[in-house]
């Protein structure tokens, strides 16, 4: 905002981009001690990734063994989540698939988010055809709905662990691109930019240097807000029979299983649920308050 | 006059897109899994058969070529026939987008009455109790999964609670869709006086519309509290407070103006909606365009899965590019810009 | 001189409240205007003039708070007052011009029906008595075509139109006292002229008073009967335009003033070296300690300077000229 070129204080654009990005997670610190909600959020990932971190002690059974004399059983001290159609333990299957959806959300996200950041600042600054190419790319790719578009991909390629990953990765790129491609273009106007191009530095010291760095915030801004719904697109994906396949341990896919048995009872759907639910909250309330904090 | 202009430009800006939703649907249908010839036949036909059904489908023809073909059908408005049931698939879409539709708008409505006014309750009261409940409902809204929600909602309201009916689509088994009129069955059985039919109808829509209409409220409400919010600090409603103009008349201003950008949540929401639906209408069984392409998937019956995809993107890009034009009617500057 | 005063402001204080910290941006200043006078009130970017007068009408938002002092309006602490009662005195007796007059005005709106509703909120009027009365306001205020003009949207008038449209509204009730915030920042030496000119004839018309807030020191020179000039939140002087001119006190002051060889010329005050101090923690004692070329080592640092009246009606804020 204007407000920020009013301050007379220490002029902003003389900042070390470093110092700047620094300052920004001291804030972060201070904003998460502050707003409950997201200080709740950042509980809801750090217990989930507690969880993932010490699998290797609680997951004592394997999540993909059978066990016919036992399924379909409600939780007990044996089975802390009960046992599915096929008798496997639900608490084992629900550690492992918080582990291999949080690998897909993370991975795929920040790979998009880096490769889109790139590609959008790179073609921001430099302008021309190969901009003006991207812009048109990226304008297609958006033009879907990104939940149809992943499923149309997901149709053609066929349901597979790498598959879906690089449905993950393509569907959001384009955003992230665009994010990158306008913050650079509005940077790139900075005097200090001017000043930098003036002392010789080179064009790949400047992007990398002084650029970059300042068009962090915003990407990072739109990361943590896709990571729940990366999360999302992959349990629906294999809802619908087009993300991983059975007998995989993935919250959409147990759900899945759990839907086939809810005259019996909704237990088998709603461990998994919650565990989406939790995990996705806690990136979204985590993101709103990141990007509050972001302006 | 330059409504006019910006209406031309917005459409002129809208063909590069057309032509790129249609390329990407090719190319995904390209690539898809089966073998359409034998889609087609059905059975276990012989090689020569399969071989003769290819060439007359055209599956050999370079890449190129096939799309020059997909494009001038396309234009004649010739969406392919389905392999399976061999009837066009404008025909078999046609009947099912209605169905999606009416779920569609029934959901909006839950969320317009729902969802403004809580937007705009939230962004006045600012940080208030009210205020922080509807962000967190808001924000718990967008993390659940819908198809989820939809089943327990299912379990709750339906098995345990008997108050919901079960998801077994639009009517229940045995009773005879309404005179067709507009297609909608609410619509229908109103206009032919069929009270009962009407009742059932509304019955076996409510929990999918609920469903789907918690879903995406919380869009709505959070783009109509920041919309409000934005417009309360701008200068001039600060210059109509320095006026004295009285806080209702303020309150007043703020809404009309921030309008924009709540009919662009609404644009978007009914996209949201549309595609949200292939996972809705498969919990509910509801038999719209998203259970219909789910089930073309299963059976490699790739034109209606082309169709679909088209469908979808031109309705989200229609929708875009209507909420771009209703910005041109509503603001000013663009209006005699 | 106490007895004829129109607006009495007194260690006025008012505070915003971000993560970095607290921000003090108005510290305990306090001034008064006259009835039928224009006072100036110059000072840097980021010194705190449209927070003062937001502070007087009262339109401090969140995180902003205004947390001390009192402002007299008429002999009624406006601060004390009830919302009800104040919106009454907003836009009837005290109004205010924006900095920038195109985001002032409703681009939703004819100008017409904006003015026209001021009317009608405050003198009762009926929708065609109220569009006439618009009518009459525009033309007062030199709008060319008034009768048409009514129907336009603020984004179709020039940069000058729209501040003249701004003034016939926040005029429109004849107010006692108008806030004009950098009223021609932004535009033409021509329009410029005009502008300040229809305010002055305003002022010898109607006898509204006018808080003149500007940068430029040369319409300070040219419009105001009287001038404060404002530094990090401080008023460190206020005397008379001739006075202050022609003997300026406060080392500030001083350098701005020194700086512009005559007195019609323009000088930006943003020329003086160095920057205004953070608002945030500012220094214990004299806000201008690191700029001031007079440091007294010892006191400076160590307290607030009082403010002090050197002649009659001059007064100053300097350690310098404390007990003399
Ligand atoms: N809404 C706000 N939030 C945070 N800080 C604010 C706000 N309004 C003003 N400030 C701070 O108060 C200080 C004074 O601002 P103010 O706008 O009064 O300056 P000014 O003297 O009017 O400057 P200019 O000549 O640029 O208009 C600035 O440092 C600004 O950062
Ligand atoms: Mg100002």
């Amino acid at each position: 905002m204007d407000r920020e070129n009013k301050t007379l204080t220490v002029p902003k654009t003389k900042e070390h981009p470093l110092r700047k990005t620094w300052r920004s997670i001291d804030y972060s610190w201070y904003v998460l001690r502050k707003n409950n909600l997201t200080l709740a959020g950042f509980f809801m990932i750090v217990f989930l990734l507690f969880l993932v971190i010490l699998s290797p002690v609680i997951v004592i059974y394997d999540p993909y063994e059978t066990d016919s004399d036992n399924v379909l059983s409600p939780p007990s001290w044996r089975h802390l989540f009960g046992t599915d159609q096929w008798g496997r333990d639900i608490f084992s299957r629900t550690i492992v698939a918080t582990q291999l959806d949080l690998f897909i959300a993370l991975t795929t996200v920040l790979a998009s988010a880096s490769v889109g950041a790139i590609i959008g600042a790179v073609s921001g600054y430099f302008g021309g055809k190969v901009d003006l190419l991207m812009q048109r790319v990226t304008d297609i790719l958006l033009a879907f709905p990104s939940l149809i578009l992943a499923m149309g991909i997901m149709a053609a390629l066929g349901a597979s662990f790498w598959n879906l990953m690089l449905t993950q990765f393509v569907i959001r790129i384009a955003i992230f691109i665009r994010v990158a491609r306008g913050e650079m273009i509005s940077q790139k106007e900075n005097e200090y930019v001017e000043a930098a191009v003036c002392s010789g530095n080179s064009t790949s010291r400047i992007i990398i240097r002084h650029l970059l760095p300042n068009c962090i915030t915003p990407v990072a801004v739109m990361t943590t807000l896709n990571f729940g719904y990366a999360i999302l697109v992959t349990a629906t994906l294999s809802f619908i029979g087009l993300g991983l396949n059975p007998p995989t341990a993935e919250w959409g896919l147990m759900i899945s299983d759990g839907a086939s048995y809810l005259v019996l009872g909704a237990w088998w759907l709603s461990i998994p649920g919650a565990f989406i639910v939790l995990a996705v909250l806690g990136f979204n309330l985590l993101g709103d308050g990141i990007r509050d904090l972001a302006g | 006059m330059g409504l006019f202009r910006y209406i031309v430009k917005r459409f002129l800006l809208f063909i590069p897109i057309l032509f790129g939703i249609t390329l990407v649907t090719f190319t995904i249908t390209y690539f898809l899994p089966g073998d359409p010839a034998a889609v087609r036949l059905g059975g276990s036909p012989s090689v020569e058969a399969l071989e003769e059904m290819r060439i007359k489908m055209g599956l050999y023809k370079p890449v190129w070529e096939r799309y020059f073909i997909y494009m001038s059908d396309l234009l004649s408005g010739d969406l392919g026939k389905s392999y399976l049931t061999d009837r066009p698939v404008l025909y078999e879409i046609g009947d099912r987008v209605l169905a999606t539709l009416e779920l569609s708008f029934v959901s909006l409505f839950i969320i317009v009455v729902i969802g403004i006014p809580l937007g705009v309750i939230s962004a006045f009261k600012k940080n208030s109790i009210i205020d922080h409940v509807a962000r967190f409902v808001g924000v718990s809204g967008i993390s659940i999964p819908s198809f989820w929600l939809g089943l327990v909602l299912i379990f709750l309201l339906f098995y345990v609670a008997r108050i919901f009916p079960p998801p077994l689509g639009r009517l229940p088994p045995g009773i005879d869709e309404p005179a067709r009129i507009t297609g909608f069955y609410i619509v229908d059985s109103l206009l032919s006086g069929d009270l009962e039919t009407l009742k059932l109808s509304l019955y076996y829509i409510s929990l999918p519309a609920i469903t789907t209409a918690l879903v995406n409220l919380a869009p709505i409400t959070r783009m109509t509290r920041s919309a409000v919010l934005d417009v309360l600090e701008k200068d001039y409603i600060k210059a109509a407070r320095a006026a004295g103009l009285p806080e209702r008349q303020i309150y007043k201003d703020a809404l009309k103006n921030a309008l924009i950008p709540i009919l662009t949540t609404i644009g978007l929401s009914i996209g949201f909606m549309i595609s949200g639906s292939i996972v809705i209408e498969k919990v509910f069984s509801w038999p719209g365009i998203g259970l219909f392409a789910l089930q073309s998937i299963a059976s490699n019956d790739h034109n209606p899965i082309q169709a679909y995809i088209l469908i979808v993107g031109l309705t989200f890009a229609l929708i875009n590019l209507l909420t771009d034009i209703a910005y041109g009617f509503v603001d000013p500057r663009i209006k005699y810009g | 001189m106490s007895e004829n005063l129109l607006l009495n402001v007194t260690k006025l204080s008012t505070n915003f409240y971000l993560y970095e910290g607290v921000m003090r941006v108005l510290d305990e200043i306090s001034f008064q205007i006259r009835p039928r006078e224009v006072f100036g009130l110059v000072g840097e970017s980021g010194s705190g003039k449209t927070v003062a007068s937001l502070s007087i009408l009262r339109l401090i938002l969140p995180p902003g708070r205004i947390i001390s002092g009192e402002i007299f309006f008429e002999g009624t602490d406006l601060l004390k007052l009830p919302q009800k009662e104040f919106s009454k005195i907003r836009g009837k007796k005290i109004s205010m011009i924006f900095q920038q007059s195109r985001t002032a005005l409703n681009p939703f709106m004819k100008i017409g029906e904006q003015i026209a509703r001021i009317y009608r909120t405050h003198e009762g009027l009926s929708k065609s008595e109220a569009m006439e009365k618009a009518i009459e306001s525009l033309k007062r205020f030199r709008i060319p075509e008034a009768e048409k003009r009514v129907e336009s949207y603020p984004h179709e008038f020039s940069l000058g139109m729209a501040q003249r449209v701004m003034i016939a509204m926040m005029m429109a009730c004849n107010p006692k006292l108008l806030i004009a915030d950098e009223p021609t920042t932004g535009l033409d030496v021509t329009t410029q002229a005009q502008i300040l000119d229809l305010m002055k004839e305003a002022r010898d018309k109607i006898g509204t008073s006018i808080l003149l807030i500007t940068h430029d020191l040369g319409v300070a020179a040219q419009t105001c009967d009287r001038l404060a000039v404002m530094h990090a939140g401080h008023i460190v002087e206020i005397a008379d335009v001739e006075v202050l001119y022609g003997r300026p006190l406060h080392p500030y002051a001083k350098a701005l003033l020194n700086s512009i060889p005559r007195v019609d010329k323009k000088v930006r005050i943003s020329d003086i070296p160095g920057f205004v101090p953070s608002l945030l923690n500012p220094p214990k004692g004299c806000r201008f300690i690191n700029r001031c070329p007079k440091v007294i080592l010892g006191v400076c640092e160590k307290a607030k300077p009082e403010m002090i009246e050197i002649d009659r009606g001059h007064f100053v804020m300097c350690h310098l000229y404390e007990g003399k």
